[in-house]
């Protein structure tokens, strides 16, 4: 085929008289654009989806998809199996407006107690927090309300990092969650962080030595 | 070959030969190099943390991993099916760091395209046991990488832009370039076309997009700081005209982007801004994920002449003539690998009345032939990294004269 200025690119431009291909490979793709049409249409919040706050406009249809169409037997294993899994709320329905970062205190069998930072990005260097961005990603959930089986597994690997000496190992971790949210255009913002302990976590002594063993 | 559909053709039927009509690989063989390139990267930076996000004592062991994405339960319960994971309940480190290294050498060979159709499932299938051994720590950018490599896994994208090719066309195997079905491309097109969708939708939810001030918030979180911008970038009215900009390009980049007069310029919107997030906030790789999609707007056909254009403008500058030895021609085979290893057309082949090879730059000034042709072919840089080779592929592209 010779190439030229004016290739089509679109639906409308389309060549004719082509051939096309074969009919099960149509049907597999169409299985699957309409699945993850079905399964990233947007979700609605959980007033909506229980009833007591019935939808109204556009949000009929998010409804109707949510309720029966993600449901389907056929979508959800292939979407949530496959990994064709997808939902896209960047900066959605409103962006974050408040940073987050942690803390945690350990204490040691000796009652000494120490600051382990878990890793901040405005404190690192601009190459380092490229690298490191997943901690604040992680972070985002595993001090969330919702996510509290998150807590412990978090506790024991800061326990870790501030693991140095066997004859002093860490004993309590306290997870402190440091939060600064975003005034609003044309109100005081705030430039002090929050300092909240939100979870008290006794170490797991023999999974300490295990993990240290391999640290 | 005409450019418009027939008037008689029904909307269906033009439909169906926009997703599923034939034409050139080319953007699937670019739009498979752009990806290869960041997952590797991406897998290069998640590895200095590696113990952290997948270690038995990290912040994610396996069994925490499971109990998010654990099996997808189907009907009214009783009957469950297991994600797809290769690594699922792995805890011995040393499998899953040989499992880790794999996925990184299938990034390196799908993006070079060598024994490119298993190297891109088996790509296909490491990324999505990586995300779903670990979700906690994936960002919109992470699932749209993951889109990707699926769409390469099961598109023949290694009919261009790859050592695949070029070796078929040393051997003789391949003479023209063939054409592919498009619905791996339409497939990508559509997906892109959804992220911006369902965003802008999900944010006409969320008051300030409504009211233009959701601009004001991310630049004034300090975990998400990168470079710096002018203050007034960040302050009204400007925050308006970024709040509702945005809106717009991403809605134009689910809709108009198809629209063929509109398409340039609504790329170059998305491009821009892209651009602007990745140099002001700190969101590794989104960015060049996001534009790298782009390529697959354009036809084929179009990157190719693109690349014959860019090489004009280029000739006047790095144009080189390298000359046969005397009695020499270049082979049928041999033409078309170094043509393909050169897709910006900047040597030229000729015969000559020399004993060996030569060369000679636009300048005048002569070359070292075989360390300058492959300076300009793209396609050789990968045969560099074997001493000797490069020379010795070249110089059995020619055969002498009967």
């Amino acid at each position: 085929m010779k190439a030229g200025r004016s290739k089509p690119s679109g639906p409308a431009q389309a060549k004719a008289g082509a051939k096309t291909a074969p009919t099960w490979v149509k049907i597999l793709v169409g299985f699957h654009v309409f699945a993850t049409v079905v399964w990233a249409l947007p979700n609605l919040t959980p007033d909506v989806m229980s009833g007591q706050v019935a939808p109204t406009g556009t949000k009929w249809l998010l409804y109707w998809n949510a309720k029966y169409l993600k449901q389907l037997d056929p979508v959800k294993g292939y979407m949530m199996t496959t990994g064709a899994w997808q939902y896209w709320d960047m900066f959605a329905p409103d962006p974050s407006n408040k940073d987050w970062y942690c803390t945690a205190e350990v204490e040691y069998r000796d009652g000494t107690k120490r600051t382990i930072p878990y890793p901040r990005m405005a404190d690192l260097s601009l190459p380092q927090k490229y690298i490191k961005e997943r901690y604040r990603k992680y972070y985002e959930r595993a001090h969330s309300d919702t996510e509290p089986i998150d807590w412990p597994v978090f506790a024991q690997r800061m326990a870790l990092l501030g693991y140095t000496d066997p004859n002093n190992p860490p004993h309590i971790v306290r997870l402190y969650s440091h939060g600064l949210p975003t005034a609003a255009p044309g109100l005081k913002q705030e430039t002090v962080y929050s300092n909240d302990l939100y979870y008290s976590y006794v170490v797991d002594q023999k999974e300490l030595r295990a993990a240290a063993g391999g640290k | 070959m005409k450019n418009q559909a027939a008037p008689e053709e029904s909307t269906l039927r033009m439909l169906d030969r926009w997703w599923f009509g034939y034409g050139s690989p080319t953007t699937l063989g670019v739009f498979r190099i752009l990806i290869g390139m960041i997952v590797v990267l991406d897998l290069l930076m998640r590895a200095s943390d590696w113990q952290t996000w997948f270690g038995e004592y990290g912040f994610v062991p396996a069994w925490l991993g499971r109990s998010w994405l654990g099996n997808v339960p189907l009907g009214s319960g009783d009957f469950s099916l297991p994600r797809l994971s290769l690594i699922s309940g792995v805890t011995d480190p040393r499998i899953a760091i040989a499992f880790f290294a794999l996925v990184i050498v299938a990034a390196v060979t799908t993006t070079l395209g060598i024994w490119t159709r298993f190297s891109a499932f088996l790509l296909a299938m490491g990324i999505v046991s990586l995300h779903h051994r670990n979700s906690g720590v994936l960002h919109g950018g992470d699932t749209a990488l993951r889109i990707a490599v699926l769409y390469l896994a099961v598109s023949p994208c290694g009919r261009a832009c790859s050592l695949d090719r070029l070796i078929r066309l040393r051997k003789g195997q391949e003479t023209d370039q063939e054409e592919i079905s498009l619905w791996p491309q339409r497939l990508v097109q559509f997906n892109l076309a959804i992220i911006y969708f369902t965003t802008v939708w999900l944010k006409f939810f969320g008051g300030t997009w409504l009211n233009g001030t959701a601009a004001w918030y991310p630049p004034r979180l300090a975990e998400f700081k990168r470079f710096p911008v002018p203050g007034f970038l960040n302050e009204m009215p400007f925050v308006y005209v970024a709040t509702y900009g945005t809106l717009l390009t991403e809605f134009a980049l689910a809709t108009l982007v198809f629209f063929r007069p509109l398409r340039n310029y609504v790329v170059l919107a998305g491009i821009f801004l892209h651009a602007y997030i990745e140099y002001s906030m700190n969101i590794p790789l989104f960015s060049f994920l996001m534009i790298s999609f782009y390529v697959c707007h354009f036809q084929g056909e179009e990157i190719s002449v693109y690349a014959k254009r860019l090489g004009e403008r280029l000739r006047g500058k790095l144009g080189l003539e390298v000359h046969l030895p005397k009695g020499a021609k270049l082979t049928g085979a041999g033409d078309r690998f170094l043509k393909a290893a050169d897709p910006l057309g900047l040597v030229r082949y000729s015969a000559s009345s020399e004993e060996g090879w030569s060369a000679d730059k636009v300048d005048g000034k002569t070359a070292n032939p075989f360390r300058a042709a492959a300076f300009r072919s793209p396609g050789a840089w990968i045969f560099l990294l074997v001493p000797g080779l490069w020379r010795r592929t070249m110089a059995g592209c020619a055969e002498a004269a009967a």
